[in-house]
């Protein structure tokens, strides 16, 4: 298997006045594919060698990577920006790329926890109470909060046990306050009471209190025995002046009873309100009556908990490159953790990616594009060749010699491959004619050149017309017998025409027949041609 | 007593339509004629002539040829030394046709009229004729302008002129008609050549 190295020369020919055809026969092996092998370190890929480069690859083959066995995960931490209510993911950060994400989804790649999992113990249990001891007396204040079951919001529950919300002295007592170092309750005037929890970013005291309401109850109703009628009323004091005041039919009750639970929206949104009197009032016996069981609620909320989604960006070689928050959540009181979810496609379908490189038909080298992972094994597979030995044949020209027209050179143009043997062949000398308007000329003795315009060729008796004959001397000259005539034209730098003349016939046709062919076809007639001057008929 | 000014027969618009009405006329009535511009080669001031004179182009236009019933001139003499056929005849061609045509910018034509020497080949006669004298004032003025020239040729009589225009049956005439060398040339016998190929 080789190429062309040289052409030698054993007969040059003769008569060569254009560069003929030289045609080299194809080669002659046949066609194997490529194989190469790996070297292994520490799981990757480090070297692709050539065992057998094939023959006849006409285009660079493809190369593909099968029997991998290991998979690394990506890793990725998150960056939350907090707030008292609880802030938003800003950015996550990949640790490690991981490898072979090619067949996942990358909106489905990246896990991030929820809120709730990030949420500080004081918020997701709250235990308060009374801190006037007696029965019937504000606020009696018991509740357990868990922020999974109302999606993140705290509600506080207190009950009204008799018709007096002052304290035992009849006073509100700032003393009497309640609080931790992240929660408070703090009088805000005669009737409120403040509750505060502490921002987690700058210690600051916010107030978080949103809607208050009251739930009446078919138990606050067995409270009291008395019948009803349209002009019955809720009625609630502060201050010993009436606060609120509803129709009992508004709220929903029915024949002694509550159709639905009748629920009362009341007071601001800062403060728990405090209510001296709660009663039901009675229009027909002007008396009022007090219910134990009215649910006074209080809500303040956190924020809502939203969980936090990104999306991974991947190459084509399925590293994860980037990941992008696509919606920040809500309601984070530190940054949550981040999981990024394990490649699923089939473990074929994670490739290494491996270029090859070819030089005239074989496999020289591989290059190594992507590494890919951590590999235990894998084998090589490289696409067949597609050409046949007629894409890798050699061809040559030929140079000729000016003087002697023979072939004086041959010049290996491309030297093909796979050749254990070859033919050359080499055409004839090329037609050597004249065409009818080409300028031929004859070197005479002293440098004088004979010229002329060729007006007919005929190449079966080699018979050549020239008209418009002359010297570039000016001067009165004819073309010389046993001298050589050459065409003006060329074709790859070479004269197209070159013969010897061996006779020369002038004929003079000026004014011969004066551009009136009709008397040349009445020879019958009358015949005035040089032989007849005086038209004597015949 | 001056003209009356107030009449005037140089109105440019009205020339114009007369001029269109001509090359109408000549295009409807007039033959198409090929024009051959002389190109001096070497022109020998004492006889007037120039012998090596080449045709290099030739021009379709249409012209009117004013005979009717064939060529004028002393047309063909039958003497005892031999016929001489002496034709002529008058063509007609639109002055602005003429410079739109032969001496159009993009043309190597230096004239500024039909000149005196130049040829016409008349294909359907496939004869070539030799201007002798340009008309340039007739008709005379009918509207203060002159719309065409009238060319006086005769017939040519090649001699050895150089025809190179393209147009084959013109380029005949020399090939017919000049004075020929007539070379009988070798045969020589090709060798083919042989080659012998080296595989590394």
């Amino acid at each position: 298997m080789g190429r062309i190295t040289n052409i030698n020369i054993v007969d040059s020919g003769a008569e060569y006045y254009s560069t003929p055809v030289v045609t080299i026969s194809a080669p002659n092996a046949d066609s194997e594919t490529a194989i190469a092998t790996l070297t292994i370190v520490d799981g990757v890929i480090t070297l692709v060698s050539v065992a057998n480069g094939g023959t006849y690859y006409t285009s660079t083959p493809t190369v593909t990577v099968t029997d991998i066995s290991y998979i690394p995960i990506a890793t990725a931490t998150a960056t939350a920006v907090l707030e008292y209510k609880g802030g938003g993911v800003s950015s996550i950060n990949l640790d490690s790329a991981g490898s072979y994400y090619i067949d996942v989804s990358p909106a489905d790649t990246v896990l991030i926890d929820s809120p709730l999992s990030v949420l500080p113990v004081w918020y997701r249990y709250v235990s308060l109470s009374s801190q006037y001891g007696a029965a019937n007396k504000f606020p009696a204040i018991l509740n357990t909060l868990n922020p999974q079951q109302s999606n993140g919001t705290l509600k506080f529950q207190h009950y009204a046990r008799s018709n007096t919300l002052l304290n035992d002295s009849g006073n509100f007592a700032a003393t009497n306050l309640i609080g931790t170092d992240n929660f408070r309750l703090q009088w805000a005037d005669s009737n409120k009471i403040n509750f505060d929890i502490r921002s987690s970013i700058d210690s600051s005291w916010q107030n978080v209190f949103t809607n208050k309401q009251i739930l009446l109850t078919q138990d606050a109703l067995n409270d009291i025995e008395f019948s009803w009628n349209s002009n019955d009323r809720f009625m609630l004091w502060v201050n010993n002046s009436l606060e609120y005041s509803r129709s009992i039919t508004d709220l929903g009750l029915v024949n002694q009873l509550f159709s639905n639970d009748g629920l009362i929206t009341f007071g601001d949104s800062n403060s728990l309100q405090i209510f001296d009197k709660v009663y039901f009032y009675n229009d027909v016996s002007d008396s009022y009556s007090f219910a134990s069981n009215i649910v006074f609620s209080e809500l303040f909320d956190l924020g809502e908990l939203v969980t936090a989604t990104a999306v991974a960006t991947r190459n084509t070689y399925g590293d994860i490159r980037r990941i992008d928050v696509t919606n920040a959540g809500s309601g984070y009181y530190s940054a949550p953790n981040v999981t990024i979810a394990a490649p699923t496609g089939a473990i074929e379908n994670y490739p290494i990616y491996i270029t090859a490189n070819t030089t005239i038909g074989s496999v020289t080298s591989f290059n190594i594009v992507a590494e890919g992972g951590i590999i235990d094994s894998a084998n090589i597979v490289i696409t067949a060749p597609t050409g046949s030995k007629s894409d890798f044949q050699a061809t040559a020209i030929t140079t000729i010699d000016s003087i002697t027209n023979k072939i004086a050179s041959v010049i290996i143009t491309d030297s093909g491959n796979f050749y254990d043997s070859a033919t050359i062949s080499i055409g004839l000398p090329a037609a050597n004619d004249f065409n009818i308007g080409d300028i031929v000329y004859q070197e005479l003795s002293g440098g004088i050149r004979m010229q002329g315009e060729v007006a007919l060729w005929n190449d079966s008796d080699n018979k050549l017309s020239l008209i418009h004959i002359g010297a570039d001397d000016g001067k009165f000259h004819t073309f010389v017998a046993g001298g050589r005539i050459l065409s003006t034209r060329q074709e790859y730098g070479r004269t197209v025409a070159n013969k010897i003349i061996i006779s020369i016939q002038e004929e003079n046709k000026i004014s011969e027949s004066e551009q009136n062919d009709y008397f040349n076809e009445l020879t019958d007639f009358l015949d005035f041609s040089e032989t007849n001057p005086f038209g004597d008929p015949s | 007593m001056a003209t009356n000014p107030y009449f005037s027969q140089s109105v440019k618009s009205e020339q114009s339509l007369y001029e269109d009405i001509v090359i109408e006329s000549l295009k409807m009535y007039g033959s198409d004629i090929y024009y051959l511009p002389r190109d001096i080669v070497n022109e020998d001031k004492i006889f007037g002539d120039d012998v090596p004179s080449r045709f290099n182009s030739a021009y379709k236009i249409e012209m009117y040829i004013e005979n009717t019933d064939g060529w004028d001139g002393e047309n063909d003499i039958f003497t005892k030394f031999g016929v001489e056929i002496r034709d002529a005849a008058t063509f007609v061609v639109s002055r602005r046709r003429w410079t739109q045509t032969v001496a159009r910018y993009d043309n190597d034509i230096t004239i500024a009229r039909p000149a005196e020497g130049d040829l016409l080949y008349i294909p359907f006669s496939k004869k070539l004729f030799q201007i002798m004298f340009v008309e340039n004032e007739q008709p005379f003025y009918q509207l203060k302008n002159l719309p065409t020239y009238k060319l006086r040729c005769e017939l040519f009589e090649y001699n050895d002129e150089d025809f190179d225009t393209g147009v084959v049956s013109i380029d005949d005439i020399e090939a017919k008609s000049a004075y020929t060398h007539i070379l009988t040339l070798n045969d020589p016998a090709s060798t083919q050549a042989v080659l012998a190929v080296v595989v590394g």
